[in-house]
């Protein structure tokens, strides 16, 4: 099994401790595991899918996910990856949403092979709405 | 007042989001007139010749920020055709009553201990504030302010 460096990120985790800010600054190397020398989605029933969260420095990253996956099934590994819940609380109700292009995408049951139209990657951002109750 | 790793992220940061896909889309120029503020120039996706000129403010860096509209040719920050009209933003009363402004957490302080309307934990503070105006002008346009 082969490995492969496929993106460097710096992760600058901000925190305050008795109201003053601080840095810490990490670099994770993404090693994406490759099989029989081939890279990632390459083949034709996958791709490399790539969310990013407005308030994240890290994306989400699914270097093999399936292009008959549903915006619905994706949905909740995101939500997971980012530690985000969406439901009624608070007097109001928190949705989060994939964007393409900058357009909200409103049908969870359209296939990220769809979106991609034929390329290996698929970049997409997730967005939060808010309405009150 | 900002400390000096807020002005430092600040700077970084304002080099940064000229290398987002959307910033081909922005005009950005710093607020001298404050240490943490930015001018930038947007339009709805739809409509690339409706141009709004963004002043972007922030206090706390890691808080929510001020959001104005400032008029391309007068330079005034109190014109409510300089504004665009989308979900939450009033230009009648030149606010964006939404959880992401300053503006909106100050008219409704119990939205800061709300877990829907808390402003969220955000580790690129300029990134987090042009790509939700940028959405907000993408998704919700609903034309020019009325004077």
């Amino acid at each position: 099994m082969n490995t492969e460096i496929t993106e460097v990120i710096e992760i600058v985790e901000i925190v305050k401790v008795d109201n003053e800010v601080v840095e810490i600054v990490d670099e994770v190397i993404e090693i994406v595991e490759v099989q029989h020398g081939s890279s990632p989605a390459h083949d034709h029933d996958s791709l490399v899918v790539k969310v990013r969260y407005i308030t994240a420095r890290k994306p989400f990253v699914d270097p093999r996910a399936p292009r008959n996956e549903t915006l619905g099934a994706l949905k909740p590994r995101v939500l997971d990856f980012f530690g985000l819940v969406e439901g009624s609380t608070g007097g109001g109700t928190k949705s989060y949403h994939f964007a393409l292009n900058g357009i909200v995408q409103t049908n969870l049951a359209t296939e990220l092979g769809s979106l991609a139209h034929g390329e290996h990657e698929l970049k997409l951002d997730l967005i939060e709405r808010f309405e009150q109750g | 007042m900002a400390t000096e790793l807020e002005k430092a992220l600040f700077e970084e940061e304002l080099q940064a989001v000229r290398g987002l896909p959307e910033a081909s889309r922005w005009q950005i120029e710093r607020d001298d007139a404050v240490p943490l503020g930015l001018f930038a120039v947007v339009h709805p996706i739809a409509e690339p010749a409706e141009l709004y000129r963004a002043r972007i403010r922030w206090t706390d860096y890691f808080g929510p920020f001020s959001l104005k509209f400032i008029n391309l040719a007068t330079g005034l920050d109190n014109d409510p055709s300089a504004w665009p009209q989308c979900f939450g933003f009033r230009p009648g009363c030149l606010d964006v009553c939404l959880p992401w402004t300053a503006e909106g957490q100050a008219l409704h302080p119990e939205w800061r201990t709300s877990v829907t309307q808390a402003f969220p934990k955000v580790e690129v503070p300029m990134q987090f504030a042009l790509l939700q105006l940028q959405f907000s002008m993408d998704n919700t346009y609903q034309g020019r302010g009325h004077r």
